[in-house]
C-alpha cells in the first residue's frame, strides 16, 4: 500500500471525530455541558445528572459506538437493562433498604398525603394528551409528576421507549428543583396559622410490624396491580433487608454498593439514548414545560390534601407535610420541615412529613401500575426479548 | 372537545380512586397490624450496683501486690528494690 503525506494526512483527519459531527452533535455537546454545569457547580441531583451528561457527552462524539442504539458498544449493552427493565427495579431495593417505614406506621392516614400527589401525574396527563401526545405516550410524560425518576425510566421504557431520554432528563432536573419549585406554592396554598400547627409527637412501632408490613404491602398492591411488582417488590424486599434484622450484608449491599454501581449503569444508559435524532424535538420543550406543571399539581394536590385532613382533624395536620406526598425522599420532607420553621423555629415536621414522603413513593409505584394496567402489555417484554438478551450473550462468548 | 381528551381525564379519575382504593386498604391494614402487634417498651435494664469511686492516690490491690513481689525479690536477690521493676501481675 502507497502511502504519499497528503494521503495519510487526509486519511487521518478523515477517521477523527471532527470530520463526521454534525450539528446537532455540537449543541447536544452543549447540553451535555450544561448537565455538567448543574451537577458539579450548582449541586443539581449530582449523583444522576453527572454521569446522565457524561453519557450524552459521549454518546454525541460521532464514531465512538457509544450511543443506546449502537450495537456492540459499551453504553449499547449498559442500555439493555433501561429496556429490559432490569435498573430501575434494582435502584428501588437499594431505595428500600434505605427507607425507613416507621413514621408512615406511626400515622398510616399519611398515606392518603402520598396519593393525593399523584394528583399531578393525572392533570399532566390530560395536558399531554391536550398537547398532542398519545395516551401512552402522555402517560410517561405524567409519571414525571410523581417525582421518582427510577419510576419514569420504568414507564417511559415500557410505554414510550423514544422519549425516555427527555422524560429522564426532566424528571430528575425538576427532583433537584424541589427547594425552589416547592415553597412559593405550599406557602401561596397555606395560612400563617396553618403553617404554624404543630403535630403530635409520632407513637413507636414495635419491630415485628416494621417486619410484616413490606411482607404485607408486597401481597395486596401486587395482586391488585401485578404490573407494578417488579418496582414495588423490590422496594419492599429491600426494606425486608432493612428491618429483618438477619441480612445485614444484603442489606448493607444494597443501600450502598448496590445503588451506586446500578445507579452509574442506569444513568450512562439514560445519558447515551441523548441523541440529537432524540433529544432536539419539539416534543422535548413540551415535555420540560409538562413536568414542571406535574412536579407543580402534585405539590398542589399534597397541600390541598394537607388542608382538608387538617380541617377534618380539628387542626391536628400541618397542611405542610402534604408537599412530601411527592417522592423526591427525603428532599421534599426537607422543605416540609424548611417552610413550617421559617413560620416558627420550635416547629419541627420532619419526621411527620416523612410519612407522606415515603408513601409518595408507594403512590407512584401504584400510579405507574395502573398506567401498566390500563396501556401495558401485561406479556411484555415476554420470551422473545430474553431470547434477545440470550443472543446477546451468545454472541459475546463466541468473540 | 376530542375523544382522546375525555378519554384521558377518565383514565385519570378511575386511576385516581384506584389508588386511593389501594392506599385506603393499606391503611386499615397497617392499622389492624399495629392494634394486633402492639410496640412494647424494652424492659429496663438492670442497674449494676454502683461502687463507691476509689480515691486516686489511694493504691490499688495490684499495686500492693507489686509492692510485695517487688521488696520478695528484691530480698531473694540480695539487691535493693530500686535495682529492678515488677511492671505487670496477671491473676490466674
Amino acid at each position: 500500500m502507497e502511502l504519499t503525506f497528503s494521503g495519510a494526512a487526509l486519511q487521518i483527519l478523515q477517521s477523527t471525530g471532527f470530520s463526521a459531527i454534525n450539528s446537532g452533535q455540537v449543541i447536544m455537546l452543549g447540553v451535555a455541558c450544561v448537565l455538567l454545569y448543574l451537577a458539579i457547580w450548582k449541586k443539581f441531583e449530582p449523583l444522576l445528572l453527572l454521569p446522565i451528561g457524561f453519557g450524552c457527552l459521549m454518546a454525541n462524539l460521532p464514531m465512538s459506538m457509544m450511543m443506546s442504539t449502537d450495537d456492540g458498544g459499551l453504553l449499547n449493552f449498559f442500555y439493555q437493562g433501561v429496556k429490559y427493565e432490569i435498573l430501575p427495579p434494582l435502584i428501588f431495593l437499594g431505595v428500600g433498604a434505605l427507607t425507613d417505614f416507621g413514621p408512615l406506621l406511626a400515622n398510616p392516614t399519611t398515606l392518603l398525603l402520598g396519593a393525593a400527589a399523584q394528583i399531578g401525574v393525572y392533570t399532566t396527563l390530560v395536558g399531554a394528551v391536550y398537547l398532542g401526545f398519545d395516551l401512552q405516550e402522555a402517560s410517561a410524560i405524567g409519571i414525571i409528576g410523581g417525582a421518582d425518576g427510577p419510576t419514569s425510566i420504568f414507564i417511559a421504557s415500557k410505554l414510550a421507549p423514544h422519549l425516555l431520554a427527555p422524560i429522564a432528563v426532566a424528571a430528575y432536573s425538576y427532583m433537584s428543583l424541589v427547594p425552589l419549585i416547592q415553597p412559593p406554592i405550599m406557602r401561596w396554598l397555606t395560612t400563617g396559622k396553618e403553617r404554624k400547627i404543630k403535630m403530635a409527637q409520632l407513637k413507636p412501632i414495635s419491630q415485628t410490624v416494621k417486619i410484616v408490613f413490606p411482607i404485607v404491602v408486597t401481597i395486596i398492591c401486587c395482586l391488585m396491580l401485578p404490573a407494578v411488582t417488579p418496582l414495588l417488590g423490590m422496594l419492599m424486599l429491600g426494606n425486608l433487608f432493612r428491618e429483618s434484622g438477619v441480612t445485614a450484608r444484603l442489606h448493607e449491599t444494597s443501600e450502598t454498593h448496590l445503588i451506586n454501581i446500578v445507579t452509574i449503569l442506569l444513568a450512562l444508559a439514560v445519558g447515551s439514548s441523548m441523541t440529537a435524532e432524540s433529544f432536539l424535538k419539539l416534543e422535548t420543550i413540551k415535555i420540560i414545560v409538562l413536568g414542571l406543571l406535574a412536579f407543580c399539581m402534585a405539590t398542589a394536590g399534597g397541600v390541598l390534601f394537607g388542608k382538608l385532613m387538617s380541617k377534618l382533624s380539628g387542626g391536628k395536620v400541618n397542611p405542610l407535610i402534604g408537599s412530601a406526598g411527592v417522592s423526591a425522599v427525603p428532599m421534599a420532607a426537607r422543605v416540609s420541615q424548611k417552610v413550617g420553621a421559617e413560620e416558627d423555629h420550635t416547629n419541627f415536621l420532619l419526621m411527620h412529613a416523612m410519612g407522606p414522603n415515603v408513601a409518595g413513593v408507594i403512590g407512584s409505584a401504584v400510579a405507574a401500575g395502573v398506567f401498566l394496567s390500563l396501556f401495558g402489555d401485561p406479556t411484555a417484554p415476554g420470551p422473545e426479548s430474553h431470547a434477545a438478551i440470550e443472543s446477546v450473550v451468545q454472541s459475546m462468548v463466541q468473540r | 372537545m376530542n375523544d382522546a381528551l375525555l378519554t384521558s381525564i377518565t383514565v385519570s379519575g378511575i386511576a385516581i380512586l384506584v389508588i386511593f382504593l389501594v392506599l385506603t386498604i393499606l391503611i386499615f391494614t397497617i392499622k389492624l397490624l399495629v392494634h394486633l402487634l402492639p410496640y412494647k417498651a424494652p424492659p429496663p435494664q438492670p442497674r449494676k450496683a454502683q461502687q463507691p469511686p476509689a480515691p486516686q492516690n489511694a493504691p490499688s490491690d495490684v499495686d500492693t501486690d507489686i509492692a510485695v513481689i517487688t521488696s520478695v525479690m528484691a530480698s531473694h536477690l540480695s539487691r535493693t528494690p530500686g535495682n529492678h521493676q515488677v511492671i505487670n501481675v496477671q491473676s490466674r
